[in-house]
């Protein structure tokens, strides 16, 4: 078995899920002639193993991994190599991708398992291990093979769940560490603005640092530094729903 | 090393086999597979171009001869011993699956375990029905696997049919051969020992038809069919005991009526009267029921 694990960071892969054809361009250019399995264990039909991957307690897990192997040589392709996506870290905070990666290297000793790790930018990697209290990567780290960010700080190429799924992220980590002094009082007003922002096609820029984007988002913040290729008609909604009486929006 | 056999019982009917073998073709699921087809001494006009099929398609083809015709569970039994493959399943010459079939079924499989499943698991599928050569539109068959499995193969919510299964291979050998006193139900016997062994069976994610049966009753002994039905009853009596009075009476009146039905279909009139005649004295309620229901057609 040739196996190629494709780690993202958790909080890129939900709460929206990824649907396996918005990303087959990104993972097809990663792995040519890869096979992604279509896992719907869960139901999802989603790209994500993590619900598959994930269970009660730590035995649980690893009968999961077990599961997950033996599945894989069930259905892969004679010869072709098998693409998979597994989030950094279960939600119980347990590494999910690394345990994967062992759990296969056993089930195939004489096979081949690589990992590559996608990002959506370095500083987005950053500001999403901070956010989680992860020590960031090593410059050297051999996994970071995927940046997909433009110089403008954003990233076309990959499927906008993820860019969304970034957003609320970031939006929603504001609203819970500043409570009441955030912009938004605290009234989950952050995953409506995500939301509003994903209407429009807009997102967080990928581009900052974990430092810069907590400056935006305490009291006296510029939230507009947040944003990509900020639109008249966003700014106008966003302004409306960011300077405090715009509850409604 | 084979991940599925798949196992195909042949007689006379070599271009239906060629219909089953292209539908295997366009399977969604391209994992390591061979097919295992048991010849049960076709004619020897069907042999030729029997191997003329089997030469043509692409796929991984072991053909095994009976030699002599020896009957259906003869040679379901040949097939269970010749299947490599970690998972089995079965497909009758001149049936087909739908392109998802073994996927789906292979991730049911999964889904069942992943659950907690620990005891032996087939999946089955919804399946469509096509009459042959009638003016009857295709019929979906949907399989019930809530509850009492054993009740609802009886009660026909959840059908025996072999083709819809997929399942590992040691769970099919460990029920045991098909029995040969059955010429026909046989595969309904295989399933009912299944469950009474601790086997469950599980349908796969989604609601779709995965396969498609083109059914006739032409040619098929209604007496037959009968003498199997009661052979079954007296061979899981310790279990249909168990239940009510009026679940015996209600199967006893649909096997008369089943009977009825082959034998109508095989224009048998006189046979036909007394299997009704004998739904009726077994169940008149029921037989009264069917009137109002049916109008009386079968």
């Amino acid at each position: 078995m040739n196996l190629h694990v494709l780690v993202v960071e958790a909080a890129l892969l939900g709460p929206e899920p990824v649907a396996r054809v918005d990303a087959a361009p990104l993972l097809a250019a990663l792995v040519p002639e890869g096979f992604v399995p279509e896992v719907r264990w869960t139901g999802a039909g989603a790209l994500d193993l993590g619900g598959v991957l994930d269970g009660e307690d730590a035995a649980a897990r690893a009968a999961r991994r077990a599961l997950l192997c033996e599945y894989l040589d069930d259905v892969a392709p004679s010869g072709r190599p098998v693409v998979v996506v597994a989030p950094d870290r279960h939600a119980s905070g347990e590494p999910c991708a690394a345990a994967l990666v062992e759990a296969a290297a056993a089930w195939w000793p004489d096979g081949t398992v690589r990992t590559s790790s996608l990002l959506l930018s370095r500083p987005a990697d950053d500001v999403l291990r901070g956010l989680a209290g992860a020590p960031p990567r090593q410059p050297d780290d051999a996994l970071c093979l995927v940046d997909a960010t433009g110089d403008d700080g954003a990233a076309a190429s990959l499927p906008a769940a993820i860019l969304r799924n970034y957003t609320r992220a970031v939006l929603g980590h504001g609203e819970r560490s500043l409570g009441t002094q955030s912009v938004w009082d605290g009234a989950e007003r952050a995953s409506r603005a995500a939301l509003l922002l994903a209407s429009s096609g807009q997102w967080l820029r990928a581009d900052l640092s974990l430092a810069q984007v907590r400056a935006a988002l305490a009291p006296g913040g510029e939230l507009f530094e947040l944003l990509t290729r900020p639109q008249p008609v966003v700014e106008v909604l966003a302004r409306a729903l960011f300077s405090g009486d715009g509850g409604g929006a | 090393m084979t991940t599925v056999s798949i196992l195909i019982p042949h007689y006379n009917d070599p271009d239906g086999l060629a219909l089953s073998l292209r539908s295997i073709e366009s399977q969604t699921w391209r994992g390591a597979r061979e097919i295992v087809v048991v010849d049960d001494g076709s004619r020897p006009e069907h042999q030729a171009r029997l191997d003329e099929v089997i030469a043509t398609s692409p796929e991984r083809i072991r053909l095994v001869r009976n030699g002599v015709n020896r009957g259906r569970p003869w040679t379901r039994n040949v097939l269970l011993d010749n299947a490599d493959g970690k998972y089995l399943t079965w497909l009758d010459a001149g049936d087909e699956y739908y392109p998802r079939k073994l996927e789906l079924q292979l991730e049911g499989l999964y889904a069942a375990r992943a659950a907690g499943a620990t005891g032996p698991i087939w999946a089955t599928a919804h399946s469509d029905l096509r009459w042959v050569g009638g003016q009857r539109k295709l019929r979906r068959v949907v399989q019930r696997v809530d509850g009492d499995q054993l009740a609802n193969l009886l009660l026909d919510s959840l059908r025996a049919y072999l083709y819809t299964l997929l399942g590992r291979t040691e769970t099919f050998r460990d029920v045991g051969y098909f029995d040969l006193k059955l010429p026909r139900l046989q595969d309904l016997d295989f399933f009912l020992r299944f469950i009474e062994r601790g086997g469950r069976l599980v349908l796969p994610p989604g609601d779709e038809s995965l396969c498609v049966y083109h059914k006739t009753d032409v040619g098929r002994n209604g007496d037959e069919v009968l003498r199997c039905n009661q052979y079954l009853f007296r061979k899981h009596a310790a279990w249909l005991m168990t239940r009510s009075r009026r679940f015996r009476r209600n199967r006893q009146f649909h096997q008369h009526m089943l009977a009825a039905r082959f034998t109508n279909n095989n224009d048998d009139r006189v046979a036909t009267l007394r299997h009704l005649a004998a739904s009726a004295s077994t169940s008149p309620w029921a037989f009264g029921r069917w009137i109002v229901k049916t109008r009386g057609r079968l």
